[in-house]
């Protein structure tokens, strides 16, 4: 595993769908080495740090199967959104890496398998309701994280990171975006989309991660890049970069 | 640009006379003048080709990108310098030509030499997280002294020693300080000092109450610590303001007299503790003593009906105070875009403070201060879209345009003396 130099922060730029390609078959191949241990009781937060040398092989194993786990829970907020058919074929097709991750296992790992589709049962149970108002219409995509602490989506467009309680609206032909809560948004080209009044443009540009959410006071949509965190309030920024696992 | 639409042969020749000073390099001094003194101004281009060795630096940014720009001790030459990485940003220590700054990706402390060139890293040192909160130079030797607050789980507060001769971790600890009060469950390193063995640090703690909205707890806390054990000696709290000093690599929120006595402002306003009901005050610990004087205070937000953010110790008991215009911002979002900075002289022994005739300034904080004997040498982003090293001469209370970057700039977030 070590040889592979798997980084905690080159697993959140996995995620955040910033990696090159070769950093991305390097996660791949990390992904592969071990089954994905669902039932892991390790707590998340004991990544703290990157994997280091002087830790041992059993501790450095179960922060590995931690990792994955965390990945897994992502890839399964993919998983959920075959339940819309219109828009299963787009998302596969685009760089869906759980998708693709999941089509290289063979039947020898039937209990991990059980284990993805008991797993995805129980999200399907438990956000049908939320999950099923996604990508109702065409050319519209829609989506709300009610359960998970974070849920990313992967489209052509864009890549899209909901924390908890957030929902999100986007349509590039009408270049429209409403935001509930918040979320991280990562263009994959340069586009300008309006608010729901249609006076504020935001001019969105490929490869920025960019922090979206409603301003309390005026109900407005609060757009900020990641360079433009530095300019607010310390405590605020220390906030999003521990809630979206910013570096 | 406002020269280009006038119609006047005279000032159609004083513009062309400017241009051609600025393409040869000249300096853009003045021996004084008042504050809004246009004609004066000229525009000094970089010099890549003629090397010389950086007295001072600019840390300027434009579209989210940041650039050095250097300037020789004479003030009449400048030249620009790229970024380590893309990641680097303000957020630095700077001293006897080398800067330290911490890699986001890495969570590497990094030391580096400044040239003319740029920055040349040196060496390295493995810290748990990458936000320095605090850093002190121990009896200003070549001892760093830095904490942070470790943000896995509950949060604790890390401290470590570093000899920057040999830039080797000379002890690394978790600080004694509680992970929350009540429901405050964010904890700020606002102050770091060492004197006489003992450790004395300034914290306050906040807590969320909306996605974007936070508050800060009414009291300012502080703890004595031994400095070899980090055993607590005592504790204070303090009602009269909230979140003491602030995050010290970006800006500065304190000094040290010449007496001894040290001096610390208060940061309750929207941009830093938003606690907006408590004022932004100026407070002393005097020389020898473990506690904060209890009957010192200095009430900045009532002298000047606003918040404040930085302070600078000039000398003679005097500081210079960064504030903001309450009227001008809507709310944290727009606070940095918003031309409505002033600058005010501030005696420690009246408390009287006078404001400076400089433009307003924009950007939430900022290291922008140089001081030469009765010089102030202050960056600011002007309403204009000028971006200029102000002189201020404490003696004629004259304020200049003294040194204007010919370059495309939204901020000039430092000015930092390199040597």
């Amino acid at each position: 595993m070590d040889k592979l130099k798997i980084s905690k922060e080159l697993l959140e730029r996995y995620e955040l769908g910033q990696c090159t390609e070769q950093e991305q078959a390097t996660v791949r191949l990390w992904m592969d080495a071990d089954d994905l241990a669902l039932d892991e009781s390790l707590s998340v937060e004991d990544l703290g740090v990157e994997q280091d040398n002087t830790t041992s092989a059993n501790q450095s194993d179960a922060k590995d199967r931690v990792v994955k786990q965390e990945l897994w829970h992502n890839i399964s907020a993919h998983m959920q959104r075959p339940s819309s058919a219109m828009e299963t074929k787009k998302a596969w097709s685009s760089s869906s890496v759980g998708y693709r991750e999941l089509r290289k296992r063979s039947f020898r790992q039937a209990p991990t398998w059980l284990s993805i589709a008991a797993a995805a049962a129980v999200f399907l149970c438990i956000d049908w309701w939320t999950l099923s108002k996604s990508n109702s219409k065409s050319g519209n995509f829609n989506a709300t994280n009610s359960e998970q602490s974070l849920m990313l989506w992967e489209e052509d467009g864009f890549a899209l990171t909901l924390s908890q309680n957030s929902s999100a609206s986007i349509n590039l032909q009408s270049e429209n975006i409403t935001v509930s809560g918040d979320v991280l948004f990562t263009p994959k080209r340069d586009f300008v989309l309006h608010d729901k009044y249609g006076k504020t443009d935001f001019d969105f540009r490929q490869g920025q991660v960019y922090y979206i959410s409603t301003n309390p006071n005026t109900s407005k949509l609060m757009v900020f890049s990641k360079r433009e965190l530095q300019y607010l309030p310390p405590i605020l920024q220390k906030h999003i970069r521990k809630q979206f696992n910013l570096t | 640009m406002r020269l280009f639409t006038c119609s006047s042969p005279t000032y159609f020749i004083t513009l062309c006379i400017a241009f051609v000073a600025a393409g040869l390099g000249v300096s853009c001094n003045t021996s004084g003048g008042s504050s809004d003194s246009d004609s004066e101004q000229e525009l000094l281009a970089p010099d890549t080709n003629n090397p010389f060795v950086p007295a001072y630096s600019l840390f300027a940014s434009k579209a989210g990108k940041n650039t050095f720009i250097f300037i020789d001790s004479s003030w009449t030459r400048i030249s620009t310098a790229p970024i380590p990485h893309a990641e680097f940003n303000r957020e630095f220590i700077l001293r006897k030509g080398h800067l330290y700054q911490v890699n986001p990706k890495t969570d590497y402390l990094i030391q580096y030499r400044i040239g003319f060139d740029g920055l040349a890293a040196l060496d390295s040192i493995q810290l748990i997280n990458d936000n320095i909160e605090q850093y002190h130079w121990k009896n200003d030797s070549d001892t760093l002294l830095i904490c942070n607050v470790v943000h896995a789980g509950q949060e604790t507060a890390r401290f470590y020693e570093i000899d920057t001769k040999n830039f080797s971790l000379l002890r690394e600890a978790e600080l004694p300080l509680p992970a929350a009060v009540n429901d405050f469950d964010i904890l700020s390193l606002g102050l770091l000092r060492y004197q006489n063995d003992k450790l004395w640090i300034a914290y306050a703690y906040s807590k969320m109450l909306s996605r974007t909205a936070y508050s800060t707890i009414d009291t300012m806390y502080y703890r004595t610590l031994d400095f070899a054990s980090l055993r607590v000696l005592s504790e204070q709290k303090d009602t009269r303001s909230a979140n003491p000093g602030g995050i010290n690599t970006i800006q500065s929120y304190s000094g040290t007299a010449e007496n001894g006595d040290f001096y610390f402002m208060s940061g309750p306003g929207i941009a830093a503790g938003n606690a907006m009901h408590l004022p932004t005050a100026i407070f002393r610990r005097k020389h020898g003593t473990e506690q904060v004087d209890q009957q010192f205070m200095i009430n900045v937000s009532e002298q000047i009906g606003n918040h404040a953010y930085g302070f600078w110790y000039l000398g003679d008991n005097q500081a210079l105070v960064r504030s903001e215009q309450a009227d001008k911002f809507a709310d944290f979002s727009n606070h940095h875009l918003v031309h409505q900075f002033d600058y005010f002289l501030t005696d420690l022994r009246s408390g009287k403070m006078a404001k400076l005739p400089l433009p307003l300034d924009k950007g939430t904080r900022k290291e922008n201060l140089v001081q030469q004997g009765n010089d102030l040498y202050i960056a600011i982003d002007d309403a204009d879209d000028r971006h200029s090293v102000w002189r201020y001469d404490l003696n004629s209370k004259k304020a200049t345009r003294y040194l204007s970057p010919k370059l495309s700039i939204d901020y000039l977030l430092r000015l930092d003396k390199i040597r």
